[in-house]
């Protein structure tokens, strides 16, 4: 057996794993999305507790106003939550917009905290941080800026939160508002739903693990005080607190009926920038927690390391040696002498991740048609290579980062106006009145 | 006289120097010398200039199936040939429509017998040499069908294409036809005392069978019918490792019919002492010994082999490894690339025997080559047989050629056809009636009246089972067992693979009947609503 033949067993064995693994895990997701779906929201509360809601926003101006509407037209007591905007040393009209707003809905607690460069513009954690110094709400809900919640969102996740002390958070699902913007954001949307949301549920569904998506999540005010709020060195500062509460004892639940459309990356620079950004910042978590792997004080997130672990390192290597592989053998540079494996099967693999992604789709209005499945079958050959520089640079930049010791940089994902929105079923039905539609 | 000195010194040097470089640039001028027709062949193939990529595999065609039938061939334009026409015996004229009136006075002074292919050339041909009346009218239709009947009898037809067709006052000579515009017209027929076949489109099998056999016929010097050739069932792609009971079944099935057969063996470069290649040599050795031949089916090289000695020492190898288990093969299987470049020419050197097959790939004919060099080579060169029907025997019998039929996925065939030759009373030669020879690095094997001979000594070829190692250790690591372990998964993943399709499909059936159910009850729910609005 030569090196080659050694390393292609490697990624074969690898990519079988990695597609049995979500494939369990779909199923898994399936099923709590259909006991979800049969049970329906928690029960109403008695008293809903004050909820903060926190919107970092820099340079927001095109989509801020849309979400801030979206949040003032939340179905939870009017008197039980305020919106903080933490316009984030923003250089253009963010401010304007929001001002508008608060001009236009004087008698809701809409908060605008402006910063500027000596405080600001120091990335997400910075901002949240400097949001939940002002908050006085028991729950803390985090919305990105470019998210328009269905209207019953909000009070899906508190009712969920309330249902046990201890759960520590409770997130969301989160959609694809842009979804036919171009050819990617379709891409997007797809793996948003088939490899996000669904994978997130299946975890739930089998371990009870969650990861915080970073937006469309409520969490306990408490919590946030105890581990001493987000760490401003994590780029994917919703990951980490996701380790944090696990550590502490706690768990964090997904409820798909709470529903946030958000604008998705329909670029390939923008896509590429912020994808770059969350895999360097799940390495950096990873690698702050790999030491938890065999500390059994640290409860069932030593499975979420794991997972990270497969997906960022296994997933990666294997799919990095398949393409050179390939590529050598079409270039008669390398060859493998190891045999066995049928072309039937290959095309059975094919078939179970367009399965995999199709059996999310079904699940999802307006989303299961044939375009879907072709879609999915062409982002196995072109979106998923993607991922694969993605994950190279992100490597790089953290090796260059821990090098020369640079400062963790928050690159922002840049948005875009868009001219109609695709889900209007999105926005709250006061609103689409108060716009005339 | 110190001058004079230096001066004779000078001029030596600058001699020197200038011989120097004149007998390397004459050496240099001899090494890039390409090969050109010289009349050393027994077949000259002339071509038109500038052949575009269709022309070029028709004149590979040509030359291949002149191979087949043991001609020394050269080809080349008709600028390259003009000199040496009268060198050669045999001269074909393929598609010139526009030969010089140079090269037609050549051909006239040359003597050469001439088989002339396409309209346009009988056409510019009779124009030459003063006979264009013997052309009487032009048929204008370019498809149709051809029949043709071969001398065991067999009649054969098809759809074929042509460029131009004529009827012309023909000689005594004609065979086939070709039925257009409600006429029938000759397929060959002598004209003028050439021979002239109209069709230029060897594609199709029946068109190039044809043409084989009128070559054939052609260039028999004698009144009677040519020599038939031997016809070889081969039992191909064998592989070591294959279950030895699947063929010793086939041995011994084929033993019942007593019809002779070749078995051509996939070489082994690793693992050569393992029990089961003891246990397949030893199936191999019951066959040699009940009427199978042994040939060496080439290596699939997956690189480039730089070096003949690289080829040499690898083929050596894989010999050896059957030798030392008492097979020996006596020829060697190769595909069509191996007969058109180095280093591979160089090497079958080295062997008496040479089959030939056509693995799909590219075969590296290239018409500046201007001589078929594997014809060159003395060796006894067996092509495959042009398949015209299903029976398994050709009714080609014009060159030595060998039925192949894949060990793997048609046993079954290769019963039929040893049954179908037993019944018909067509029989397959036995490959053992020929000597053969093999070198290898440090060692030679001889076949000759029917004794293997290894450097020398007589070889026995009798069965004699051996005892394998049932409990060999295979010094396998971890990782080649996971290996093996996983080959051997195959059904087991295809069975997981589909349960987890099915799964899939049920799930996303029951959630769309979910989906469209809620959907029908909140359109009924709407509706209710909006009636008790009214």
């Amino acid at each position: 057996m030569t090196l080659i033949d050694a390393v292609s067993l490697y990624a074969i064995i690898s990519i079988w794993l990695l597609m049995i693994m979500n494939a369990v895990l779909s199923i898994g997701g399936f099923v709590y999305y259909m006991q979800v779906d049969k049970k329906g929201r928690g029960k109403p509360l008695q008293e809903y507790p004050m909820v903060s809601i926190l919107v970092p926003a820099h340079d927001e101006a095109v989509v801020i106003t849309r979400t801030v509407r979206a949040l003032l037209g939340l179905e939870y007591p009017k008197d039980r939550y305020e919106i903080i905007v933490i316009n984030d040393n923003s250089t253009d009209d963010t401010a304007e917009k929001l001002e508008q707003v608060q001009a236009e809905f004087p008698d809701r607690k809409l908060i605008v905290i402006s910063t500027g460069p000596e405080i600001g513009g120091k990335g997400k954690s910075n901002a949240l941080n400097i949001g939940f110094s002002v908050s006085t709400g028991d729950v803390i809900a985090i919305y990105d800026a470019d998210n328009t919640p269905q209207p019953d969102a909000l009070a899906i996740l508190v009712e969920t939160l309330m249902e046990d002390d201890k759960l520590g958070a409770v997130i969301g699902k989160f959609r694809t508002r842009n979804r036919n913007a171009s050819l990617l954001s379709r891409f997007v949307n797809i793996e948003t739903l088939a490899y996000q949301c669904m994978n997130q549920a299946g975890r739930y569904y089998f371990f009870r693990l969650c990861t915080i998506p970073g937006t469309n999540y409520v969490i306990r005010r408490s919590l946030i005080e105890e581990i001493g709020g987000w760490d401003v060195n994590a780029l994917s500062e919703d990951t980490e607190i996701s380790f944090r509460l696990y550590r502490m004892g706690y768990y964090i639940k997904q409820m798909p009926l709470a529903v946030t459309w958000e604008q998705e990356p329909h670029l390939l620079n923008v896509w590429f920038r912020q994808r770059t950004r969350w895999a360097k910042g799940n390495l950096y978590v990873l690698a702050k927690n790999m030491r938890y792997i065999f500390d059994p004080t640290a409860g069932p997130m030593r499975l979420d390391v794991v997972y990270y672990l497969i997906v960022y390192i296994l997933m990666m290597s294997s799919l990095v040696i398949s393409d050179f592989i390939f590529l050598g053998g079409i270039l008669g540079f390398v060859h493998v002498t190891l045999g066995g494996f049928s072309t039937m099967l290959w095309g059975m693999a094919i078939l179970v991740f367009v399965c995999n992604i199709m059996l999310t789709l079904s699940t999802e209005k307006n989303e299961f048609t044939l375009s879907s499945a072709l879609l999915s079958l062409l982002m196995l050959f072109t979106y998923a290579k993607l991922w694969v520089i993605v994950v190279l640079k992100a490597l790089w930049l953290s090796f260059e980062d821990q090098v020369f010791h640079r400062e963790v940089k928050w690159d922002k994902t840049v948005r875009y106006e868009e001219t109609l929105p695709d889900e209007e079923e999105a926005l709250p039905q006061e609103l689409l009145h108060k716009k005339g539609r | 006289m110190k001058c004079s000195m230096t001066c004779k010194r000078l001029l030596v040097l600058c001699l020197g120097v200038c011989m120097a470089l004149a007998l390397s640039g004459h050496a240099l001028a001899a090494e890039e010398e390409p090969f050109l027709p010289d009349g050393s062949g027994s077949l000259l193939l002339v071509h038109s200039r500038n052949l575009s990529q269709e022309q070029t595999r028709q004149v590979e065609r040509l030359v291949m199936l002149a191979t087949a039938l043991g001609k020394t061939v050269d080809f080349g334009t008709a600028e390259q040939c003009r000199d040496v026409l009268g060198e050669y015996p045999y001269v074909i004229l393929y598609d010139l429509p526009e030969m010089t009136r140079g090269f037609g006075t050549a051909l006239k002074k040359s003597g050469a017998q001439l088989m002339l292919i396409g309209s346009g050339t009988l056409r510019r041909y009779l124009t030459l040499v003063g006979q264009s009346g013997k052309i009487l009218e032009e048929e204008p239709q370019e498809n149709g069908k051809m029949t043709y009947t071969f001398p065991t009898g067999g009649e054969y037809a098809c759809i074929t294409h042509w460029k131009g067709l004529f009827r012309f006052q023909a000689g005594e000579y004609q065979s086939g036809s070709l039925q257009a515009g409600g006429s029938s017209y000759p397929f060959c027929a002598e004209v003028a005392q050439v021979r002239f076949v109209p069709v230029t489109d060897l594609s199709q099998t029946l068109v190039r069978a044809a043409l084989m056999q009128e070559i054939t016929q052609w260039m028999w010097p004698y009144q009677d019918n040519p020599t038939d050739y031997s016809q070889f069932l081969v039992l191909d792609s064998v592989y070591p490792f294959m279950p030895a009971q699947q063929l010793l079944d086939i041995v011994e099935q084929v033993e019942t019919y007593s019809v002779p057969y070749v078995i051509s063996v996939m070489p082994l470069s690793a693992n050569t002492d393992y029990p089961a290649m003891t246990q397949f040599c030893q199936v191999l050795a019951y066959a040699q010994s009940r009427g199978a031949t042994i040939v060496l089916h080439a290596p699939i090289l997956h690189k480039t082999v730089e070096t003949a000695e690289e080829l040499y020492e690898k083929l050596t190898d894989m010999t050896n490894a059957y030798i030392r288990n008492g097979v020996y093969p006596l020829g060697i299987q190769v595909p069509y690339s191996w007969l058109n470049r180095e280093p591979y020419l160089t090497v079958l050197g080295r062997y008496r025997t040479v089959l030939t097959y056509d693995d799909g790939n590219p075969t590296f004919f290239d018409p500046e080559a201007h001589t078929s060099r594997i014809s060159r080579q003395g060796h006894q060169l067996i092509y495959p047989r042009i398949d015209l029907d299903q029976n398994g025997v050709s009714q080609l019998q014009c060159y030595p050629s060998a039925t192949y039929v894949d060990c793997g996925s048609a046993s079954q065939v290769f019963l039929r056809y040893a049954r179908l030759a037993r019944t018909q009373g067509d029989s397959f030669m036995d490959l053992r009636d020929y000597n053969h020879q093999v070198w290898l690095n440090g060692g030679h094997l001889e076949y000759q009246n029917r004794t293997v001979y290894l450097d020398g000594t007589p070889m026995d070829t009798a069965f004699h089972p051996v005892e394998y190692d049932t409990d060999y250790d295979f010094q396998r690591s971890p990782l080649v067992r996971m290996s093996v372990d996983l080959k051997n998964q195959n059904r087991f993943l295809l069975t997981v693979v589909a349960v987890m399709v099915a799964v899939f499909l049920y799930a996303i059936i029951y959630a769309r009947r979910r989906m469209r159910k809620r959907f029908l009850s909140g359109g009924a729910r709407e509706e209710e609503q909006a009636n008790d609005t009214d």
